[in-house]
């Protein structure tokens, strides 16, 4: 342990007339080293550890980072793989820490910029440790989709069979349903015919096993719309999923009635639009308002 | 059902003393204390708040003065923290919204020098950042910056770059995101429109895809759907309230997001508020010590965010009638400005 005794303020944490917190003495204690040290902008070793203790209490202290950030790049002979090494064993243990994955790649644009190296495979299984806690993470799929842009990973066999493990785990994953699309058409505005037919099969592939969920609906609309296709081409699909007597899903009617709104039959969509107020009673109004939209 | 009286104990108490679980939640005090004054705005019941203008002393020594700019710290944990002592956007945003609750004119700031820090925030690619020249940037941040300026009654500068920079987060399902490329998420929505709101240029027919967004956030379980009862993430108790993300949990907050993101398009009135608050009222709230919980796990205690939105939404909605209004765009109650 390191000994901070000659840093430490008086009064660090004054009372207030509002939210006054119950803070313990050993917080009292860390706030009173962290600001001697802030204060005097302190570069070394024993600071490292203490924004360690501040990030690990108060993660949401917005120039704690900065601090670190500062001390790393001034250290002498600091290894920055080996902040790298920190910044996966913080986010590990403190999932909800979502600042470290911003730190993260502020590290990472620390070391290119000296020349320096970076091994995908490390970033890959700080990903999938995490992924595996929460498959959901917001910000650890953020931080999924900075790499892929950073180290142009647009198309790349990793990130499409990544993406295509979580569905196959959970297709109603919709944080991988979305990065799988970034990954396909983030950089690009078209998609050559040979992906495009895969890909489309792919996501018909994911509709037949669940064909309520709406992820994979929003998916196959999603490419329609961004390489401006005609979703008219979908209603061979859309017809399959609107069988009342078999297998049917809310999202078919929804998208066959947006066909039909394309197409200009009009009676059609009221058609489908009524039977969506009937069977989506929670959009009732919402269905009524398409409904008004087309006269 | 509701009584307003419990809420009005819960966010005088949370105003009050914190436990030191809240320690982590330090930086964010001004946050905190927003919560609970606008809720107690909201609740008409600012009056059983003693001593207005100690708290409003209080707010204007979290000011931090630089030579050419200023704004509010995050709370004390900054104060003698040297160069690392700065303004920060959310801390300066909450600080003038509480400041506005409280009836104060805001004569004490130099507006210029806090329209000054806004600027200085602002990133080539026209988002913001929490303090100038750190930090990640976002949505939330858009939203602070123009809700500053909104407060100040200065002029949203330039916002051509912001205005790029919001449609760029657009996701292909309708909803805005965290930046290009990221999954869509309805608080982030909110905060994109109604930044866009505040610089005067949100056209409700351009964002038909973010209705439709929207609008599908809020949770229905039936007949038609019964297989999505497998996911990991359904409740059938969520009938009514909002997810933030596809085929993810309803949340109170997002309840929130929602309706006043789309009444900001003019178009709250298409969901069904009735199944909202019946989900408020029977799975988020907290009957006997007031406030909302986050989702209605039983393991959950009401926070002050959570309850927070969960009064505010029921003001958009007017459902209650002892409930004032919000001005959506601000998150204060209507008429405040």
């Amino acid at each position: 342990m390191y000994d901070y005794s000659d840093v430490m303020v008086d009064e660090p944490l004054r009372p207030s007339p509002v939210c006054q917190i119950l803070y313990t003495d050993e917080f009292k204690e860390l706030i009173s080293i962290a600001k001697g040290l802030m204060q005097k902008d302190e570069h070394s070793e024993r600071a490292l550890a203490l924004t360690e203790r501040v990030i690990k209490k108060v993660a949401a202290h917005y120039t704690i980072w900065s601090y670190r950030f500062n001390i790393v790049q001034d250290l002498e002979g600091f290894d920055l793989q080996k902040e790298l090494d920190w910044c996966a064993q913080i986010a590990l243990n403190n999932p909800k820490n979502y600042q470290i994955w911003h730190y993260r790649s502020l590290i990472i644009e620390l070391i290119l910029k000296r020349k320096g190296t970076i091994p995908l495979e490390n970033e890959y299984s700080i990903l999938k440790q995490m992924l595996d806690q929460d498959s959901k993470n917001y910000h650890v799929w953020s931080y999924r989709r900075w790499l892929v842009e950073k180290f142009d990973l647009f198309r790349t066999d990793s990130e499409l069979s990544y993406t295509e493990e979580m569905l196959a785990a959970d297709v109603r994953n919709n944080s991988a349903w979305n990065h799988r699309f970034y990954v396909l058409l983030g950089n690009k505005k078209g998609l050559p015919d040979n992906l495009l037919n895969k890909e489309l099969e792919f996501v018909q592939d994911k509709i037949r096993l669940a064909p309520t969920n709406p992820s994979s609906w929003n998916y196959i609309k999603g490419i329609y719309f961004k390489l401006g296709m005609d979703i008219s081409n979908l209603e061979p699909l859309a017809t399959t999923y609107t069988d009342l007597k078999a297998i049917y899903s809310l999202f078919a009617f929804e998208l066959l009635a947006e066909i039909s709104v394309k197409q200009h039959k009009s009676e059609k969509a009221v058609e489908l639009y009524t039977l969506l107020q009937d069977m989506d009673g929670i959009r009732k109004r919402y269905w009524q308002w398409k409904i008004d939209q087309l006269a | 059902m509701f009584d307003p009286s419990v809420h009005v104990k819960y966010f005088i108490r949370c105003l009050g003393l914190l436990p030191s679980r809240y320690e982590s939640e330090d930086s964010n005090r001004l946050a905190l204390t927003y919560f609970c004054i606008c809720a107690l705005d909201l609740l008409n019941a600012l009056n059983q708040l003693p001593e207005k203008e100690t708290i409003i002393d209080w707010i204007y020594t979290q000011l931090v003065e630089e030579s050419d700019h200023c704004g509010f710290r995050g709370s004390d944990i900054y104060r003698d923290c040297g160069s690392y002592d700065v303004a920060n956007l959310a801390a300066t945003g909450f600080a003038l919204q509480i400041l506005v609750s409280l009836g104060d004119d805001l004569e004490r700031l130099d507006k210029d020098k806090v329209s000054r820090f806004v600027d200085l925030c602002q990133r080539p690619n026209g988002s913001f950042s929490p303090i100038v020249g750190f930090g990640e940037d976002d949505l939330r941040y858009c939203m602070l910056a123009m809700m500053i300026k909104r407060l100040l009654r200065v002029d949203p500068t330039d916002s051509s770059k912001l205005i790029e920079y919001i449609h760029s987060t657009l996701a292909f399902d309708g909803g805005l995101s965290m930046n290009e490329g990221a999954e869509s998420h309805a608080g982030l929505t909110y905060c994109g429109l109604s930044a866009l709101k505040l610089a005067g240029k949100l056209e409700p027919r351009d964002w038909v895809s973010t209705i439709d967004f929207l609008v599908h956030r809020q949770v229905q379980f039936n007949i038609h759907n019964e297989p999505e009862l497998q996911n990991d993430y359904a409740d059938p108790d969520d009938f009514g309230g909002f997810n933030g993300r596809e085929n993810k949990y309803a949340d109170t907050c997002y309840a929130f997001w929602c309706v006043a993101a789309l009444e900001l398009l003019n178009e709250s009135k298409l969901v069904d508020r009735d199944a909202m608050i019946r989900f408020l009222l029977s799975q988020t709230l907290s009957r006997i010590t007031g406030g909302f919980t986050k989702t209605n796990s039983p393991d959950e205690i009401p926070d002050p965010f959570h309850s927070f939105l969960g009064i505010a939404v029921l003001g958009i909605v007017n459902q209650e009638k002892t409930i004032a209004n919000v001005d959506v765009a601000v998150v204060l109650r209507k008429n405040r400005l």
